[in-house]
């Protein structure tokens, strides 16, 4: 049970920790608590499910085309809406993403109403098996997935001009540039990337043991929120240390829960909060984030 | 002409006098206006028009939180939960309902309902230790995520709870009088509402609300100038959350049940467009962002129907938007747009065109006055 278990969170982690570094990559390239990423995620879903199986292009060509929107509609967001903003506080940047979601969702949730949206996808409700461990064939293909993107990613920003350039933007960008770094295509491409992980991630959401494309993927973006606090918002490792917490407890969480039946049904929804809260108490910077040097 | 267009103003303006008188009077004229509206209108506008009021209730509290202290709260919900469930388990004799125990105490419910609002507001004092703890954006996910945590205790603590199901809310009664009526709820969120538009204005306009705004402008210099911070913070915690508990109360009575789903997130961003609409730090905007968000839905439903994309017939086969589908769109593209182009909101939108009005008054006058002066 509970190896299982482990299994499950290890793979929700993983997808969780793209989430969180969704998050996080915005912030730290334009200041913005991108609270419109949920509403990413369902269209990520919605999108795939309606062209592949009611459009019948296909899966792939449908995961394609579905991916390349959210990333188009990431980007066009920053550009007109929160590239404008930028210097002003974090509230007003962060409610301007509310006004975004608020959008959004809408609009999906009127799509989606109360009707079912599978995906197609090839790997169905198959389950793989290794001893006692059984685990949906898609999750598997999401961990392997997101360990790719992790990686690659990770060496993108180590090692060139682009993530040098990323970094340095994050860091100090009058400084940045300064030395030539053009901060308005850095700050598009960490959207652009931003919202390629959300259509990625919100397939694979998607797919089984979920039934198809579906509306409270904005909720499980919402409970990504403390992984990235961990991190202090502005810390890539904190957001996949945070990401891959989070799915583990939530996995192992729900799976105890039926013992735990005193406690209700829904426990492992405000397990990540509940464990947040305790976090920032201890230390407000989170995890790994960086000491706010204050000036008056 | 222009100039006795010109002076005229200037006459009109000195006898309103200052900005605080001109506000008495436009309340006034406003408190004369609603007196009367209930005894005209239909039934669904009387009852539409409660929920607007009792909304500015909320959104005032949530606009001494957001705007005047510059907390970035996204939880007002769970102030209202609180509010309500806290009036029907106390004012509901404990029962056995559909087999399982409800909880309930029984008061009379005008205890009960004070003792609502101030549950709320110790709630309020509760979180003040966290808040003056977190930073800004700690804060906002931890809001969000008292959001859930409230939900989770709705659904499961079905004992106070009843659960998914909700709790039917019984009338107040006070001294005797019930509101029973859409009306008399009308006139009983009315005075709630000038009430607390009274204690906000008050409570901005005085010591503690310049600290408060202080606080909210530069933390570090506050501090300097001897502000309390953990206690200006702890006061307007309170303050906000009596405010929504009166809100939470109100609510409940208008519904006369209270169900978990109602306080969800969708409801706190809600207050949100009416506290960005209204204008941050505003308690009368607040108001006008609260008239706003209440009444477009009604008015997109009863009045919308010449518009292509809006399903107002109710059938499930059209795929038109529902009319609360338009105005949430709309509402999202209105916050978009007043923090781009109208940051200070509605509240800042009346002064502002009557200082354009009269500089281009002021400007068309001045090419006659100085006529002479270019000849020579």
């Amino acid at each position: 049970m509970l190896a299982e278990l482990i299994a499950e969170g290890v793979t929700l982690g993983s997808l969780y920790a793209l989430i969180a570094f969704a998050f996080v990559i915005t912030f730290r390239a334009t200041e913005t608590l991108n609270f419109a990423l949920g509403s990413f995620l369902v269209m990520g879903g919605l999108v795939t499910a309606e062209l592949s199986v009611n459009a019948h292009l296909g899966f792939w060509p449908a995961f394609a085309i579905s991916c390349a929107l959210v990333t188009a509609t990431s980007m066009l967001i920053e550009r007109f809406l929160v590239r404008p903003m930028i210097g002003r506080t974090l509230f007003v940047l962060g409610v301007l993403t509310i006004g975004v979601d608020l959008i959004i969702s809408t609009l999906t949730q009127h799509v989606i109403g109360d009707k079912v949206f599978p995906l197609g996808d090839p790997w169905g409700s198959k389950v793989l098996s290794f001893a006692t461990v059984s685990l949906p064939a898609s999750r598997l293909s999401a961990l392997i997935v997101a360990l790719a993107i992790g990686v690659g990613f990770a060496l993108w920003f180590r090692y060139t001009t682009w993530g040098i350039a990323m970094r340095a933007a994050a860091e100090d960008s009058a400084t940045a540039a300064l030395m030539g770094v053009r901060l308005g295509r850095v700050s598009m491409v960490a959207w652009a990337i931003s919202g390629l992980i959300a259509g990625i991630a919100g397939m694979f959401l998607s797919t089984f043991p979920t039934l198809g494309a579906d509306p409270t993927l904005r909720d499980v973006a919402f409970s990504t929120f403390p992984a990235a606090a961990l991190g202090g918002f502005d810390s890539t490792t904190g957001a996949v240390v945070g990401g891959m917490l989070i799915g583990l407890v939530t996995a192992i969480t729900q799976g105890y829960e039926s013992h735990l039946t005193f406690l209700g049904a829904s426990l492992h929804t405000i397990v990540p909060y509940v464990a947040l809260v305790v976090i920032l108490l201890i230390n407000p910077n989170g995890l790994f984030g960086t000491r706010e040097v204050s000036r008056v | 002409m222009c100039d006795g267009v010109a002076s005229a103003l200037a006459r009109g303006r000195q006898a309103l006098g200052s900005g605080q008188a001109r506000d008495a009077a436009l309340l006034a004229a406003a408190v004369v206006v609603v007196l009367v509206l209930p005894l005209l209108l239909s039934p669904f506008w009387v009852q539409t028009g409660v929920f607007a009021l009792v909304a500015a209730i909320g959104a005032i509290g949530l606009n001494l939180l957001m705007g005047s202290a510059g907390v970035f709260w996204v939880a007002p919900s769970f102030f209202f939960a609180v509010g309500s469930y806290s009036y029907a388990v106390l004012a509901v004799p404990p029962a056995h309902l559909l087999g399982q125990d409800v909880a309930g105490v029984g008061l009379p419910t005008g205890v009960a309902a004070l003792l609502g609002v101030l549950a709320t507001g110790i709630v309020g004092l509760l979180l003040a230790p966290l808040a003056s703890r977190l930073r800004t954006l700690g804060l906002a996910v931890a809001s969000i995520g008292m959001i859930y945590v409230g939900q989770y205790v709705l659904d499961n603590a079905t004992h106070l709870t009843g659960g998914t199901n909700g709790r039917t809310i019984p009338a107040l009664n006070v001294l005797g009088y019930t509101f029973a009526s859409s009306q008399s709820l009308w006139y009983l969120a009315l005075t709630c509402l000038i009430a607390t538009w009274l204690y906000a204005q008050n409570l901005l306009r005085s010591r503690p609300g310049r600290a408060l705004q202080a606080l909210r402008d530069n933390p570090l210099a506050a501090q300097a100038m001897g502000v309390n911070i953990p206690l200006e913070k702890a006061k307007v915690y309170i303050a906000s959350g009596v405010i929504s508990g009166v809100c939470g109360v109100m609510l409940a009575l208008a519904f006369q049940t209270v169900q978990p789903a109602y306080f969800d997130f969708n409801l706190s961003v809600q207050y949100l467009a009416m506290t960005i609409l209204g204008g941050l730090g505003s308690p009368t905007g607040a108001v006008a962002g609260a008239m706003i968000v209440t009444l477009v839905p009604s008015l997109v439903a009863q009045y919308g129907g010449f518009l292509p994309f809006v399903n107002t017939s109710g059938s499930l086969g059209s795929s038109g938007l529902t009319a609360q589908e338009v105005s949430q769109i709309v509402f999202g593209i209105a916050i978009i747009a007043f923090l781009r182009f109208i940051p200070g909101g509605l509240a800042s939108i009346g002064p502002l065109l009557a200082d354009r009005v009269q500089g281009l008054l002021e400007r068309r006058a001045r090419p006659s006055a100085r006529g002479p002066a270019q000849a020579d």
